[in-house]
């Protein structure tokens, strides 16, 4: 199945701001996360302030990183809130 | 000459946070009642903070001037003890004391002077925890310097004005 | 009693002279907490059944100034000024740090709601004893300096009785002089260089002839549900606060540097370029040379990320204000052009000093700068030149404006109404040059690069269009600093999860926890929130097909630095809409359906929106 990942802040100049791609059919954000973890070269933990996700819905909301990625589905990770 | 307790202060240094008067009222009222604090921030311009509490005067108008004998010194820390049975809130405390820092209770009316915690005072404590420093504790002998801090606070203020802001420090204040 | 709330609000009508007090049901607190969110539901009770025909501007709209239940108990307290946005036609809830909110809880109330005009300026004194009001003939047209002095002095004279001691001065939220004219995106100031700034409401105030509303209170806090574990966690939180090393070292004063030299996302020349590495705007430069104090803060705060700037020598001698704070900086700075820490110092103090939004006002005198930079206003329209970088000519503008002088009448409309009118007036669209959302002037947050806070619908599906405090992340962490800080009425820089939803629990008793929060109770606010912006009116709606979306300049590339060529993507900004406003349960245009009104308790708005449904 094909999701579409879209990464916001630092996070982004490693990996790009929008990746297509292709992932077994028993996907999980876990398993994204790690796939990308890869890429990036370092752990990317949601305990670290990154917001994660699927379709609009923040994964808390979902299964956490047990949540089921299906075909078409946009995940979005988004760092840490600051601002001022 | 016996060391005493005093809280050395910094205008300049205070943010206006107010903590020291939290700490304050939850020690003394057991509640959070900032107009019940012994130790006040005037803030008559943003930016002037003055810091106002007892100065420990070594001649002690304020416990000279009662007409009932409720105020004493207390033999430890020097600190100022209001016998809050014996106080009729008459008010002549607060005309006293040349730097205008007695006020009475907003609940019982009574006078109220900082007691120093009993040598070992709350609003110090969580100043220094921040960082600020514009309160600290320490432990010296009495001298006559001390009474050089109760001033009126508007009068500090205009002090701290001119330091802050220069000439525009005169205007605004 | 409710706990954390000293149970009741002033309810004041200026038209009739009349004063008095409400207390609200348990249930409606509970549901609506406070500061924003019982804003929103006082105005929809109030005046929901005619909210289209209600003109912000006029004596049918309130002015309400509300705290929350954590406010002065959790560090951080703020006061949430509120009522139909002259701006959005909505609800805004626009918070500012000030004692007033301390001194309003201590003088036993929850907050002022008020309505009418009065014939005449006055002000309101709040004591223990009640409200009174009082005459601001000697009061108008005065800037903040002299106001704060002369009530200040007023005030303690007021309350002083011989032999009780001296009293201290009154927490006071005011408006300068742009308030009073009415200047559209004018906000409510207190402490010299705070502002309630989004919203509108100080020309809210000023339509009321309400100059200014002072409190002093004397009596202790009010009683918290479980007072122990309270204290135990105040303590915490703070070592918490104090632990932020790095906001406290600098606040955002850094901020006009790093956000353009780092994330490539503040304002440059009203956005035309988001990027610059100056290194002459950076921070040092304004702290060594003009910081007098290096932390201020306000009650119960140890965030302390205030600093307070002076120029203490040449032609601007005795100008004084925040660090400025980042969004000063960017918005009086590189975003007018002006790369001088020293001529962004003093159009802040002028600025701050009128009443103006620094954010709003600023956004509003770029876009007139980059017309005259086309060619399409000129010389001739404004009475004098009106370069990029020229700091008087700023200074000239803002007074313009603030006076409703000249072409400061037509821009005292804010960023979008002026655009409309100019637009008319020259027979060019100018629109596309109007930075705002929804009639709010955005933030000095971009989104370009994607690589700071906003993300890309962060303002286009936000309630609170350009507000850069509340912006759009998901239908969870939405509801948590912006929603839930705005309604407890603290300050978002003190935000600290999870020792606020513990605190929340300690002070009021009540069964909040972040999830419930973020799944009903901050969802409902942000929902009627949303219904009363689509409501709008009267002199503007917002078409939900083409207004809720960023503003034309975000489509385009960014000109320059290392993001050069990246720009907001139309089909990501549509695609991230539909997945928000789906989990927020409103339609595909951003309309709550009548299944997600049921649920939050909200039926009552159905009938209003029914015909905006397709």
């Amino acid at each position: 199945m094909r999701v579409r990942v879209l990464i916001f802040g630092e996070a982004a100049s490693r990996l790009g701001r929008s990746l297509d791609l292709e992932l077994d059919e028993d996907a999980t954000v876990r398993s994204l996360m790690g796939l990308l973890a890869g890429r990036v070269g370092r752990p990317l933990r949601v305990d670290d302030g990154l917001t994660v996700l699927v379709n609009g819905r923040n994964i808390a909301l979902l299964d956490g990183l047990e949540t089921r990625l299906r075909d078409g589905d946009l995940v979005v990770l988004l760092p840490p809130l600051s601002g001022g | 000459m016996e060391k005493t307790v005093w809280i050395v202060r910094d205008h300049l240094r205070c943010t206006g946070c107010r903590r020291c008067e939290i700490v304050c009222s939850l020690h003394h009222e057991g509640w959070i009642w900032p107009e019940a604090s012994r130790i006040r921030i005037f803030m008559p311009f943003p930016g002037v903070e003055v810091v106002h509490l007892c100065a420990q005067c070594d001649d002690y108008p304020c416990v000279e001037a009662c007409p009932v004998d409720a105020l004493s010194v207390d033999e430890g820390t020097r600190a100022v003890l209001v016998d809050r049975e014996r106080c009729t809130a008459c008010g002549v405390c607060v005309e006293a004391c040349p730097g205008e820092v007695p006020f009475l209770h907003p609940g019982d009316g009574k006078a109220s002077i900082c007691d120093l915690c009993g040598g070992d005072p709350e609003c110090v404590k969580v100043c220094v925890e921040a960082g600020y420093r514009a309160i600290y504790a320490v432990e010296e002998e009495e001298d006559v310097n001390r009474k050089l801090f109760a001033r009126p606070p508007l009068e500090v203020a205009r002090d701290i004005a001119v330091n802050l802001y220069g000439e525009k420090g005169l205007e605004v204040m | 009693m409710p706990r954390g709330y000293a149970g009741r609000l002033l309810d004041v009508d200026l038209s009739e002279g009349r004063i008095g007090e409400v207390r609200l049901p348990w249930r409606t607190l509970e549901e609506f907490l406070g500061g924003r969110g019982l804003a929103a539901k006082i105005l929809w009770d109030r005046l929901g059944d005619r909210w289209p025909k209600v003109d912000p501007l006029g004596p049918e709209n309130l002015l309400l100034a509300l705290t929350g239940p954590l406010t002065a108990f959790y560090p951080g307290a703020r006061i949430c000024v509120s009522g139909k946005s002259p701006l959005s036609n909505g609800v805004v809830g626009s918070t500012a740090s000030t004692e007033f909110a301390l001194e309003l809880k201590a003088a036993g109330y929850d907050g002022v709601i008020v309505s009418g005009r009065a014939e005449r300026p006055v002000y309101l004194l709040i004591t223990d004893e009640g409200c009174e009001i009082k005459d601001a003939g000697h009061l108008w047209g005065r800037n903040g300096e002299e106001t704060l002095r002369i009530l200040n002095r007023e005030v303690r004279g007021e309350l002083s009785k011989p032999g009780r001691g001296l009293p201290r001065e009154p927490g006071v939220i005011y408006i300068g002089p742009a308030g009073e004219n009415r200047v559209r995106n004018a906000a409510v100031m207190a402490k010299l260089f705070h502002a309630a700034g989004y919203g509108g409401y100080g020309a809210v105030m000023g339509s009321k002839n309400l100059k200014a509303i002072a409190a002093k209170g004397a009596k202790p806090l009010p009683e918290v549900a479980a007072p122990e574990t309270f204290k135990v966690l105040w303590r915490e939180v703070h070592r918490e606060l104090i632990k932020r090393d790095r906001f406290r070292r600098w606040g955002t004063g850094y901020g006009g540097y790093f956000v353009a030299a780092d994330t490539s996302s503040e304002p440059i020349r009203n956005w035309q370029e988001e990027w610059h590495d100056e290194r002459g705007f950076g921070g040092p430069h304004f702290q060594f040379k003009f910081w007098v104090k290096p932390y201020h803060a306000d009650f119960n705060c140890t965030t302390s990320c205030m600093k307070i700037s002076c120029i203490k020598t040449g032609r601007w001698r005795g100008d004084i204000t925040d660090m400025p704070d980042y969004e000063m900086e960017a918005y009086l700075g590189p975003n007018l052009g002006v790369f001088d820490p020293e001529g962004t110092i003093h159009l802040s103090a002028v600025i701050d000093n009128l009443g103006h939004s620094g954010i709003n006002a600023g956004n509003t005198m770029a876009f007139a700068a980059e017309l005259y930079q086309r060619g399409i206003l000129t010389e001739e329209d404004l009475g004098f030149k009106l370069e990029w970088g020229d700091v008087e000519a700023f200074d000239r503008l803002a007074h313009l404006i603030a006076r409703r002088e000249g072409i400061g009448d037509l821009l005292a409309e804010g960023t979008y109404r002026a655009a409309l009118r100019i637009s008319e007036w020259k027979g060019v669209d100018v629109t596309p040059y109007a930075v705002h959302v929804k009639g709010i002037e955005v933030g000095a947050h971009g989104i370009r690069s994607d690589k700071d806070y906003p993300t890309p619908i962060g303002y286009a599906a936000s309630p609170q269009g350009g507000d850069h405090t509340s912006t759009t992340r998901d239908a969870y962490e939405d509801m948590t600093w912006s929603v839930f800080g705005d309604s407890a009425v603290v300050c978002s820089f003190c935000y600290h999860d999870p020792l606020i939803w513990e605190i929340a629990r300690a002070v009021t008793g009540w069964d909040i926890s972040k999830h419930r929060w973020c799944t009903e109770h901050g969802r409902r606010i942000l929902t009627l929130q949303q219904a009363l912006l689509l409501l709008g009116g009267p002199d503007v709606y917002w078409d939900p097909d083409r207004d809720f979306d960023n503003p034309p300049r975000f489509y385009e590339p960014l000109p320059t630095g290392p993001y050069k060529g990246m720009k907001a993507d139309r089909e990501t900004v549509e695609r991230m809409k539909r997945d928000y406003f789906q989990a927020m349960g409103w339609d595909e245009r951003g309309i709550p359906t009548r299944e997600t009104l049921e649920r939050l308790g909200l039926s009552y708005l159905d009938p209003h929106l029914r015909e905006m449904r397709r």
